[in-house]
């Protein structure tokens, strides 16, 4: 694709995806430093695939940008802040029984961040876009039933990613 | 914790609106990026750094800790770990190694690095280099004549004039800088007539491919491909490797050897212009393409033309001063050109097909840093400021 093209295409694809970016983003991070910072690696996901993105499968690459930003930000956050869920939950059995909910909340998140690509697009969809599983199915290309596992798996893998951040 | 709580956090981060602030940050974020990535086409050229986002540098280099801790591990178990083969890569003092830029027949670049010293010879041509990088000094010896040449490369072309091997360290550095880039794990193959085991990584701009001895863990093929997200990406290919074997000192003596004639005057080529660039397309129709301008211009272009340039020269009877010249003159040229390419200035050719002396024809293009207007070089080799609105089609 020509520059100038690639440029142009690119702009007409913020304007499309900027709004589901920033609500996308903005749930998964709730920071507004590491919100910037996902942003930023969408954009260059963007610009690196506009061509994807005007194509066909456009829906399937812009969930996978939007969640490879936010695993990308929520690591260099890690890396930053050090052993974030160690020093601030010195827990034994049950999490929201000794921390507060802000901060299980920034622990739930965290952990979509490391989930399995299926399954983090699963939960972003069914929760925090609150799209039902025939839309969810249609997305993900499986039936019904197989929208309602993947979730499923994935509410189940975000169980045990938190009780490994809370040891 | 249970299910349910999960969920009802889950359904209450989907309800929340999004504040008016983030809705300001995401438009500043996305005007800041479309500023510099738009407006500026970063090409991948050798001396350029990796890493090309403007994402916070801070914050890779704190995620080196969790490579070096976890990073690596995670990835690799068994006897030969990719740990094992960057290795050698990082901290080898002397290297020995072919390379091939595009195709594995393209011309080979055989260097010998000591240190920062490198002699360099080329298959398709009788120049042997000898680079300082410490001094940005660079001592060329041609066999035939045996004329031993200084040629001073302080600035950007000594910068640029790194080892190829230093381009490896730089990407596998990045790849320590980036745990979530997945490493691929090859397993055995046969690989240059020797079984090796090999490791894959691909990064936002560059995809590394190492092939190791599985015994030693000693890398004995490389290949990279730079430039991902351009069209046309640059393909590396590094054989024949050998680390930390004896080098006799001499042979990146800085020097002439016995029995060479130094020349009169020492060669410059820090400095360049848009002039030396107009010229070096001159050069490159007249003497090279016969009167044609090249369909493309680019690195891997000029390792193929340099020793046409050369024969082209020796055939012209021109006095060996008036030849040096030129061969300067395309140099500095070419090095202008990549300057346009390093500063993200936005630039285009236009030359596919277009003979010189049509003067109706541009060639090139190319918006120098904080101008308005564009330079435009038209076939007959004058130049032009034009606006953007009126730039050639």
């Amino acid at each position: 694709m020509k520059y100038s093209k690639q440029a142009e295409v690119f702009r007409q694809l913020k304007t499309r995806y900027s709004g589901f970016l920033t609500s996308v983003l903005w749930k998964l991070s709730g920071d507004r430093e590491l919100f910037a910072e996902a942003m930023q690696y969408a954009l260059l996901g963007m610009w690196q695939n506009v061509e994807k993105l005007n194509g066909k499968k456009a829906g399937a690459y812009i969930y996978r940008i939007a969640l490879t930003a936010n695993s990308k930000a929520w690591r260099n956050r890690i890396g930053k802040d050090g052993q974030v869920s160690r020093s601030r939950a010195s827990v034994e059995d049950d999490p929201a029984e000794r921390i507060g909910e802000s901060e299980l909340v920034e622990l739930i998140r965290r952990a979509i961040s490391q989930l399995p690509a299926r399954q983090s697009r699963a939960i972003v969809m069914r929760y925090l876009e609150q799209q039902d599983y025939k839309d969810i199915s249609a997305e993900l290309g499986c039936t019904e039933a197989g929208a309602r596992s993947n979730v499923s798996k994935a509410i189940a893998t975000l169980k045990k990613k938190l009780a490994t951040l809370t040891e | 914790m249970n299910k349910e709580n999960i969920e009802e956090i889950l359904k209450k981060l989907g309800s929340e609106d999004v504040p008016a602030d983030v809705h300001k940050i995401a438009e500043e974020t996305a005007r800041d990026f479309s500023e510099v990535r738009t407006r500026q086409p970063r090409h991948y050229v050798l001396w350029e750094n990796i890493m090309i986002s403007k994402i916070t540098r801070l914050a890779a280099a704190a995620v080196i800790v969790i490579a070096v801790v976890l990073g690596v591990s995670q990835f690799f178990e068994g006897t030969v770990t990719f740990a094992d083969v960057i290795r050698p890569i990082l901290n080898a003092h002397t290297v020995i190694l072919d390379l091939m830029m595009g195709e594995e027949d393209a011309p080979v670049i055989h260097d010998i690095v000591v240190g920062t010293r490198i002699r360099r010879i080329f298959s398709n041509m009788d120049t042997i280099l000898i680079l300082d990088l410490d001094n940005a000094k660079m001592l060329s010896l041609d066999p035939k004549s045996k004329v031993a040449m200084y040629i001073d490369i302080k600035g950007p072309i000594g910068e640029g004039t790194r080892s190829y091997i230093g381009l490896v360290r730089n990407i596998v550095n990045d790849i320590e800088e980036h745990p979530d880039w997945p490493v691929q794990e090859l397993g055995q193959q046969e690989i240059d007539g020797q079984t090796a085991v090999g490791f894959r990584v691909s990064g936002s701009n560059e995809e590394i491919t190492i092939w190791a001895d599985p015994k030693t863990a000693s890398p004995i093929r490389i290949e990279m491909l730079l430039g991902q997200s351009f069209s046309k990406p640059t393909h590396y290919i590094l054989k024949n490797i050998e680390f930390d074997v004896p080098v006799d000192g001499s042979l990146v003596s800085m020097e002439p050897p016995a029995g060479y004639k130094l020349a009169g005057m020492e060669y410059s080529m820090n400095q360049f212009t848009e002039e030396d660039f107009v010229e070096s397309l001159r050069i490159w129709a007249e003497f090279i393409l016969d009167g044609r301008f090249p369909e493309t211009i680019g690195v891997e272009d000029l390792l193929k033309i340099a020793p046409l340039l050369g024969e082209k020269l020796s055939q012209s009877n021109l006095p060996e001063e008036e030849g040096i010249r030129i061969g300067m003159t395309f140099g500095r040229g070419m090095m202008f050109f990549q300057r346009i390419v390093e500063e993200g200035c936005d630039w285009h050719y236009a030359g596919s097909g277009v003979k010189l002396g049509e003067a109706d024809k541009a060639v090139f293009w190319y918006r120098p840093k904080d101008s308005e207007t564009y330079r435009v070089i038209y076939g007959d080799l004058h130049v032009e400021d034009v606006a953007p609105e009126n730039l050639p089609e």
